[in-house]
């Protein structure tokens, strides 16, 4: 085929930060085909050396203001493993529901906001306030309900106070948990037509086998908050062991570090876990995936945006059993603890080295902390989801290239552009890819 | 914060508060809504909560915190259906220091728009669509919008003046 295609998105819109997408086709031949990151590292690892581990949740939950909670619990586990420290049943319980929450509210934002304009044919959100008011009011509310849980919860809309190292400094009291449980019902009236519209959409078809990466465990729980790191190509390690899952590596058109696993690149993410971890799911989420077709192994990556509505009914469903289970059992007020900078040594610690291994909205999230004998950390390293998709978003595009050239270049353009928002990149966050090396004077 | 576009550079002001704002800043409660937006860990971006904690005692005061999340407040201002919204919230026009003016809507740019961050002009559309209001930005020129707590001095009188004005004119 003798076609020419120039694509050069600068820089993409409704994704978080600034990354650019480049297409060269010159006579039916795919020249180049990028997904540029240009976004300055943050240096988040830098800013940890020599700060407290039990400061290092408020500090790293500023790395993202949608995964803010993610952050928090990679931190804090992070942090825990490195000291030896085992949270309660009861600290666990919270947590996950705090993820949950998160998970739910960044979803929902993707699939209205981001994913539903190019589906219903507009070019952004903003003529959706015209057209489908209802729909864009709806979205904001069950955000605003999510945010408001978080409230109640951990102390703030983004960037919990309570949830730190050891605990939580705050326990709901009953009337916490009602209106926590009353606000979550609220969503559940607004889920059903959430559905609807998730199943009116149609996803652009298109197919490419690669690995799903996500936390997987032995139990009969959707495995968010802990578990191993497996994988759809057979592996499955420990999480201490995450470096050989991403085997980081630098390209020079991307100031996020690139990953590969057992093939050329792999997937995290909302359709990564629903490949993995599929009968897991709540039967609500499992019945709407079975209405809408999608399952493992799903390789359209088109999709994701599916899975995150499926993971929407299974976070809100579980969230809801989470606090009856609370309203039901009661909570254990005396342990709540305040530690602070653990000036009193209220926490042991030694010194060690911790991994956190976290399901956040765009994928798993790693966080390794070396910690000294005084809880200081030594040296860090933060894996971000994004940061593991843009190599197979890349793979994608030059799949996906080829087989759309058929189509006008705009139509291409879209495509592209459609294909990286599926994924929901937060390319600000992805962006850590300097190794700076320290020099003492 | 609001991020002007373009940038409109204003050298000459003699006054940081207009004749025309403080006409617009003589609140009825009984049809107006108070609406302030700002992150007050981030220095001068904090003015808007700023104004709100010098305002949430006046009784009979219609008064919105938004923070730094104002696309949660949607729901409870049609429910209040004002006629008139004031939003104060800190905006780079590159004015003198503490200055306020009304930033016409069309010099927000929705660019921003993501999961993260939603304009404050994209929020007030979405208002528009279920109640008939008028909507004033107020902007107020910061000096600084670094990490940290508090208000630079020339923020913070302006932001005194501003409550003062709106308490005098429910109160008299």
């Amino acid at each position: 085929m003798s076609k020419n295609v120039k694509v050069n998105v600068e820089y993409l819109t409704r994704v978080e930060g600034h990354g650019n997408i480049v297409v060269n086709v010159k006579n039916g031949k795919l020249e180049e085909c990028r997904l540029d990151i240009v976004e300055s590292p943050r240096f988040f690892e830098g800013m940890l050396r020599g700060r407290s581990i039990f400061e290092a949740q408020h500090i790293t939950s500023r790395i993202c203001g949608i995964c803010a909670c993610g952050h928090t619990l990679a931190s804090i586990q992070a942090a825990e493993d490195a000291i030896g420290f085992i949270p309660t049943e009861q600290t666990i319980k919270l947590r996950k529901l705090l993820l949950h929450l998160e998970n739910l509210d960044s979803h929902i934002l993707h699939i209205y906001l981001l994913v539903a304009p190019d589906l219903l044919g507009v070019k952004s959100f903003v003529p959706l306030i015209h057209t489908h008011n209802d729909v864009v009011r709806r979205a904001l509310r069950m955000k605003k309900a999510c945010n408001d849980v978080c409230d109640v919860l951990v102390g703030r809309h983004v960037h919990p106070i309570s949830a730190i190292v050891g605990g939580f400094t705050k326990l709901p009291k009953e009337k916490d948990i009602d209106t926590m449980l009353e606000i979550l019902e609220s969503i559940q009236v607004d889920m059903a037509p959430t559905i609807e519209l998730g199943a009116s959409l149609k996803f652009p078809e298109f197919q490419r086998e690669t690995e799903y990466v996500g936390l997987v465990n032995d139990t009969d729980e959707y495995p968010l908050l802990s578990g191993d790191i497996g994988s759809t190509d057979g592996l499955r390690m420990d999480k201490h062991d995450y470096k050989k899952i991403t085997n980081e590596f630098v390209v020079p058109h991307s100031s996020a570090k690139h990953t590969k696993a057992s093939r050329d690149s792999y997937m995290v993410g909302a359709l990564a876990r629903v490949n993995l971890n599929f009968e897991k799911l709540h039967p609500k989420a499992k019945k709407v995936a079975n209405a809408i077709g999608l399952k493992p192994i799903t390789t359209n990556p088109f999709l994701n945006t599916a899975a995150q509505l499926i993971e929407c009914i299974h976070s809100l469903e579980d969230s809801i059993k989470i606090l009856k289970e609370f309203k039901n059992d009661g909570v254990d007020y005396a342990q709540a603890i305040t530690v602070g900078l653990n000036e009193n040594g209220q926490i042991p610690v030694k010194a060690g080295k911790g991994v956190g291994a976290v399901e956040v909205p765009r994928g798993i999230l790693f966080h390794e902390y070396e910690v000294d004998k005084k809880g200081m950390i030594v040296n860090a390293n933060c894996i971000i989801p994004t940061g593991q998709n843009c190599n197979n978003i890349e793979k994608d595009m030059q799949k996906l290239v080829p087989e759309v050239l058929d189509k006008n270049q705009d139509e291409i353009t879209l495509l592209m552009e459609m294909l990286v928002r599926a994924y929901d990149p937060c390319i600000s966050c992805s962006a850590h890819f300097l190794n700076v090396k320290y020099i003492d004077c | 914060m609001i991020l002007v576009f373009p940038v409109q550079r204003i050298f000459l002001m003699l006054n940081t508060l207009t004749a025309d704002i403080i006409e617009l800043l003589k609140i009825n409660p009984d049809s107006d809504l108070i609406v302030a937006v700002g992150n007050s860990f981030r220095s001068d971006d904090g003015v808007g909560p700023y104004i709100a904690q010098g305002l949430e005692r006046i009784k009979d005061l219609k008064l919105i915190n938004a923070g730094y999340t104002p696309e949660n407040i949607i729901e409870d201002v049609i429910s209040l259906a004002p006629k008139r919204i004031l939003i104060f919230d800190a905006a780079d026009f590159r004015g003198k220091f503490g200055a306020v003016r009304i930033i016409p809507e069309d010099k927000i740019p929705q660019t921003t728009l993501s999961t993260h961050a939603i304009p404050l002009n994209v929020i007030t559309a979405i208002i528009r669509q279920s109640i008939q209001t008028e909507i004033y930005f107020m902007g107020i020129q910061p000096k600084s919008v670094c990490l940290g707590e508090g208000l630079s001095e020339e923020v913070k009188k302006t932001a005194d003046q501003i409550i003062e004005i709106i308490r005098k004119s429910i109160l008299k």
